[in-house]
């Protein structure tokens, strides 16, 4: 008598737990493994003492910073994003002919599977951050062809100091940017060129006094950078 | 005899306690000194490093790409030659300000004026020439 109803538990278990195994909790998977490293929400401590103490970019406005589909093949197979990692103090090592990244110092980022990917990356879509952390629509698609665009950002107004627009061509200590396009939403590569502040209240970023015509320019060419292996 | 050598001693003893009395205050002004500098060295770790370097010798993890190599702070000789207001001007509104290159941007926007009056002493200081060195 009393086997029929453990029976019919287990077999209701068994039932659902392939429906539970297949829906990875995202929300979960942000909690346990991202949150250690990365600000979910704002945090109230956005001092410069902050900044050198996090191990990595807030994720709170991850939805208005990064393409989804990017952030799904990119945790499955996190491939380096800044060649100097976060924060880029902490990974150089003097040498007599200069500063160089001390490569065996950067932390390498956990790898997640496909269902977890996807999951994570769901749940990072709805982090909106603050209202107006980002202006829907500031960005204005234009064609700029990429030898006018890579002449202001290598030359004109001197982005490549810190970022490449082309592998191995710029500098180290900022993201590097040959695959912005496929990384970051445009809105979102406009606001942050505009004032990166905003974002990172301390951030080693300048902000330069672009013009609007300036910031579409660089928006765009970066918005454009779709391919790793960009030449 | 017996109070030339009190005299001596007494002599010894006088100038073992100055000499420790000057190494303390020594060490307190050096200590004085470092906390003085503590604010702004983290600012100019923050900012200045990425292309001037850990020596502030102007080979920072970036320099290697650039075309042009950022200022040696360590260079008594090059940075006397520069005057404290084109120092602040160079880091407020950038290389192109003072005729240098555009890969030096303006951090008008990111520090306050006070912070760069600040790390335009520190970088006196690091030099170890110009008007700090003076004091």
């Amino acid at each position: 008598m009393g086997r029929i109803p453990i029976l019919l538990c287990v077999a209701a278990l068994t039932a659902a737990a392939p429906a539970l195994a297949g829906a990875a909790d995202g929300d979960a998977i942000l909690k346990q493994q991202c949150a250690p490293c990365h600000a979910l929400s704002k945090p109230s401590d956005l001092s410069l003492e902050r900044l050198w103490k996090r191990k990595g970019p807030d994720l709170y406005y991850a939805g208005v910073k990064f393409n989804q589909q990017w952030l799904v093949q990119w945790l499955q197979n996190p491939a380096r994003i800044r060649p100097a990692g976060e924060f880029y103090f902490k990974h150089v090592k003097m040498t007599p002919g200069g500063d160089i990244v001390d490569i065996a110092a950067l932390p390498r980022h956990p790898r997640l599977s496909k269902a977890d990917a996807e999951a994570a990356a769901a749940a990072l879509m709805a982090l909106k951050g603050p209202d107006a952390m980002v202006s829907k629509g500031a960005f204005k698609k234009q064609a700029v062809p990429a030898l006018i665009g890579a002449m202001f950002f290598e030359k004109l107004r001197g982005c490549a100091a810190c970022h490449m627009d082309k592998p191995n061509s710029g500098g180290l200590s900022g993201p590097e940017l040959y695959d912005a396009g496929k990384r970051l939403q445009p809105d979102y590569i406009y606001a942050y060129i505009k004032a990166p502040q905003r974002f990172d209240p301390h951030i080693w970023m300048p902000q330069l006094d672009l013009s609007e015509t300036d910031l579409q320019r660089l928006a765009n060419y970066l918005a454009a950078r779709q391919d790793a292996a960009a030449k | 005899m017996v109070t030339q050598y009190i005299r001596k001693v007494g002599l010894f003893v006088l100038s073992a306690s100055l000499l420790v009395a000057g190494l303390q205050i020594g060490a307190r002004a050096r200590a004085d000194d470092d906390a003085k500098w503590a604010a702004t060295e983290k600012l100019y770790n923050t900012y200045c490093v990425q292309c001037h370097g850990m020596n502030r010798n102007g080979k920072g993890i970036n320099a290697k790409s650039m075309p042009v190599q950022p200022r040696d702070h360590s260079d008594p000789k090059g940075m006397g030659a520069i005057p404290d207001s084109e120092i602040v001007k160079a880091i407020t509104y950038g290389g192109l300000s003072v005729n240098k290159s555009v890969l030096m941007p303006a951090w008008g926007k990111v520090l306050s004026a006070q912070q760069i009056q600040d790390l335009a002493a520190y970088i006196r200081h690091v030099c170890q020439c110009g008007a700090e060195a003076k004091h």
